[in-house]
């Protein structure tokens, strides 16, 4: 409530005093909450603002000894190694391609799959299927994909069925052309259910009035998710999506690294892999750094751009 | 609405705090655990530096006051039964060097490598990929070379290395440091080889088959395993396990290379993938998948499922190791098929009647180092501490444990007793022994050929003779270190091709490439500067043979 009232406090206030002022009158009314917000800012200022300063080993020949500022300076050596790779338009290529496509098909799930269990009225059911749903979610990384490569196998579960309808029975993890569509379908199974109660949460705040007069105004089942419930948690998906759009150059490194072999480089090497081997298993700190702060800055780029559409578009925005 | 998207973007935030958790620690808490509790005292207590020629050995133990901060992995044969530091061996190590250790385990090595904190010592047989090689980490400043005390703290490790040509070599670095104390090996069958193919004895005897010999034979063994055995996959095994059956030449023999490794012709260096004749290894290879002889599935195959494979009759041939692979596979067997029987068969030869060009030999100096790092405050107890691995004591402490408990003596010789070889709480020997004593694991010591020879099977002692049946030693390259000022050009070229060859491997051999490409991988090859590395290579072997 405290925090809640002193960003009121904030917004409400007539802009006639200049910043300063302001925040030192909030501060004094408002101690307690600041106090509340105090550790969180500390450990965004020690933990993620102070190590940022450690990028600066992209620009560097990082020797461990030396220390961060004790390197010599190597100029954009990495970077222009990185570009003139052989492998650069791959990387790239296959990032943009497994983040788009996870985009497309595995951001909409969770919202249809919310949408979907709002209408169920048997309250056992649907937390039977709930239950069911975040399961995935909660099982160690290692283990799922341990399971997607046995079920993707040529004896596999999925393969057998997929067999079935005439499909050629191949373990799937060995031909490229399978990669995206088992990452990207194993990764909605992974997470719909979880991503699916922040939606949840927000429809069961919308007002039940508006239903009612949907209803008098006689709209069926379809047109009151239409008019009434896509309206009231669109602030959620916008926000969800901004968010989303930030990371599209970071594809999950972990899952990809358990998954891919060497057949399958073709579609299945992401820059964050090639960041992992360059970095952790040749020694390359500097080199992986450069790629890194490139992955960064990319996405940086594309979370502004995002915002700055939605602003404008539906006056939704992170800020 | 507008008023519920500010709660909302709390939980996100919060959320995103917690996720930042995980994404921030790697790099912090590497940091924090460290910074040795070492007690200062500067009584480094017995031998000084002496220019005589009679050698001063150090006396143990050691005056006992000084605590060591020492980070190692530990082996997975302690941690089945306790933790290292609550062994019978590490106290005996400590109690007899006189030194007190404090243990940190590594978990990631290059993580701890780029901390910039260092403990007093560290094992590891990583240092060789360090960019640059291990003489750059003495240059960045990260390694103390025990160079100045080879002849009196560190005396006893100098001998070892004098009476051994190739441990001397491989224990320099190219401008004559010592940068610490190499794990040593023996030529003793079990210790400078231990893998290689194995293969279904019973099913060879009741088909009428004897071990394959050449390529050719090979592929009608396995099509008999298929046919009239029904496995299902007659040779199953993961990629980097047939990579490396490549690398050591046990599939590549008959095409007169290895396949991703470096060996020499009358000193002048080839690399297998770059060679003509690699071409016909993957059409080879090409035919065992596409006959469905190999695994199909091979790219995804992992360990456990190999050695099911193998157990349970879906495959008939594989590659493993005399220990890990023949010893555990038929101490499962044993009592669920009393027929079920294995047998080691040697690398496979272009005609009969030739000998292997190639087989698997690890080499005597495998890279697996400790040095003492510059954070070190007592460099001298260190040395000294190090040292110990190599004295008469300490090679029993190492290799045997500790007497009256896993060992005793017999004429003047240690055997292994049965708390360790037949352990009564059921522990399989390794673990049991790795209680007491430091092998089977790579550390500051020699590792000789008794610790196989005492505890194998007939079955298996007679694999380790197979696998090593070649002419290997006048082709083998012991681990060479590039000249420094030329490590990062090699380092950046190796670190493409390697990725470029290892991935057409892969393509070659499942048939997603047709081998009709093989001149445009050659020509990438060269495009990616190939000779340029081998050139490298090459410079580097000459200096090393001198």
């Amino acid at each position: 409530m405290a925090i809640e009232g002193s960003i009121k406090n904030l917004q409400l206030k007539k802009h006639s005093d200049s910043f300063g002022i302001r925040l030192h009158k909030d501060l004094r009314k408002n101690y307690d909450a600041y106090l509340l917000i105090l550790p969180a800012l500390l450990f965004y200022i020690l933990f993620c603002y102070k190590t940022m300063a450690g990028a600066v080993i992209a620009f560097k020949d990082y020797i461990p000894a030396k220390g961060i500022w004790g390197s010599p300076w190597a100029g954009l050596k990495h970077f222009e190694a990185f570009f003139g790779s052989y492998y650069f338009q791959r990387l790239l290529r296959n990032t943009v391609v497994i983040s788009l496509v996870s985009l497309a098909i595995g951001f909409p799930a969770p919202i249809v799959f919310a949408l979907l269990l709002n209408e169920v009225r048997n309250l056992k059911f649907k937390r039977t299927v709930q239950t069911i749903t975040y399961m995935p979610h909660f099982i160690s990384l290692v283990v799922v994909c341990s399971l997607i490569r046995i079920f993707t196998m040529d004896t596999g579960v999925i393969v057998q069925l997929l067999a079935l309808f005439g499909f050629e029975p191949v373990s799937l993890l060995t031909k490229s052309r399978y990669f995206v569509p088992v990452y990207v379908l194993s990764d909605i199974w992974q997470h719909i259910g979880w991503g699916s109660i922040l939606y949840l949460s927000a429809l069961s705040s919308i007002d039940p009035t508006h239903y009612e007069a949907a209803v008098i105004d006689g709209a069926g089942r379809w047109k009151q998710t239409l008019h009434v419930t896509l309206p009231g948690i669109s602030s959620t998906i916008i926000i969800m999506f901004i968010l989303r759009a930030g990371s599209i150059m970071n594809v999950g490194f972990e899952k990809i690294i358990l998954l891919y072999n060497e057949g399958i480089y073709e579609t299945s090497d992401v820059i964050s892999t090639f960041v992992y081997r360059k970095g952790l298993e040749q020694f390359q700190w500097s080199y992986s750094g450069a790629v890194g702060l490139f992955n960064s800055i990319i996405n940086f780029i594309i979370v502004v751009i995002v915002n700055k559409i939605s602003r404008r578009v539906s006056e939704t925005s992170l800020w | 609405m507008k008023k519920r998207v500010i709660p909302i973007l709390l939980t996100i935030v919060l959320l995103a705090a917690l996720f930042s958790v995980c994404a921030c620690t790697p790099a912090g808490s590497t940091t924090t655990t460290q910074k040795g509790t070492t007690t200062t005292t500067a009584g480094t207590g017995t031998s000084q530096s002496s220019t005589t020629a009679t050698p001063v050995y150090p006396t143990y133990p050691l005056d006992g006051t000084v605590t060591l901060k020492y980070a190692s992995a530990v082996s997975a044969h302690v941690t089945a039964v306790s933790t290292w530091p609550d062994t019978p061996f590490w106290q005996a190590w400590q109690d007899q060097t006189g030194v007190k250790l404090e243990l940190q385990e590594v978990t990631d090595f290059s993580l701890l490598l780029a901390s910039g904190d260092y403990p007093d010592i560290i094992t590891s047989g990583a240092w060789g990929s360090y960019s640059g090689g291990i003489a750059k980490a003495i240059d960045d400043g990260i390694v103390m070379p025990i160079t100045d005390y080879l002849d009196t703290l560190a005396v006893n490790y100098k001998e070892r290395l004098m009476s051994n040509e190739e441990w001397m070599k491989g224990a320099t670095t190219p401008d004559g440091q010592f940068p610490g104390f190499y794990h040593l090996r023996s030529n003793d069958p079990g210790v400078s080889n231990s893998y290689g193919m194995i293969m279904r004895k019973d099913w060879l005897d009741d088909l009428g088959l004897s071990a394959p010999v050449t390529a050719d034979e090979f592929i009608d063994t396995l099509t008999a395993f298929k046919n009239d055995k029904s496995a299902v996959s007659p040779f199953s095994i993961p990629i980097g396990e047939l990579r490396n059956m490549g690398n050591w030449g046990i599939l590549t023999s008959p095409y007169g290379l290895v396949s991703t490794g470096y060996f020499h012709t009358d000193g002048k260096v080839h690399y297998g993938a770059f060679e003509a004749s690699y071409k016909d290894y993957l059409i080879w290879l090409n035919k065992l998948f596409s006959d469905g002889l190999l695994d199909k599935n091979f790219l995804t195959l992992d360990t456990a499922t190999k050695n099911s494979n193998i157990m349970n009759g879906i495959s008939g041939a594989t590659g493993g190791y005399a220990g890990g692979g023949i010893g555990v596979w038929m101490g499962t067997m044993k009592d669920k098929d009393p027929e079920y029987e294995l047998v080691g068969v040697g690398s496979l030869v272009a005609n009969a009647g030739d000998k292997a060009l190639f087989s698997q030999r690890q080499a005597l100096v495998p890279g697996q180092l400790s040095v003492v790092t510059t954070s070190c405050k007592n460099p001298e107890i260190a040395v000294q501490f190090l040292n110990y691995g190599y004295t008469e004591p300490g090679d029993l402490l190492m290799q045997f444990g500790i007497e009256g408990k896993s060992f005793e003596m017999r004429d003047g010789k240690p055997y292994y007793t049965d708390l360790v070889l037949k352990n009564p709480d059921g522990l399989p020997f390794a673990q049991a022994l790795s209680q007491y004593d430091f092998c089977p694991e790579n550390g500051p010591y020699i590792q000789g050929g008794e610790f196989c020879f005492q505890s194998y099977t007939d079955i298996q002692n007679h694999a380790l003779a197979v696998w090593r049946d070649s002419d290997i030693l006048e082709h083998f390259i012991a681990p060479v270190t590039i000249d420094p000022k030329d490590a990062e050009e090699y380092s950046t070229i190796t670190s493409e091709i390697f990725t470029y060859i290892n991935e057409n491997f892969a393509l070659f051999v499942t048939g997603e490439k047709s081998i009709s490409e093989f001149d445009v991988y050659i020509d990438t090859l060269k495009s990616m500067k190939i000779e340029r590395m081998i050139e490298l290579y090459q410079n580097a072997y000459d200096k090393y043979m001198g």
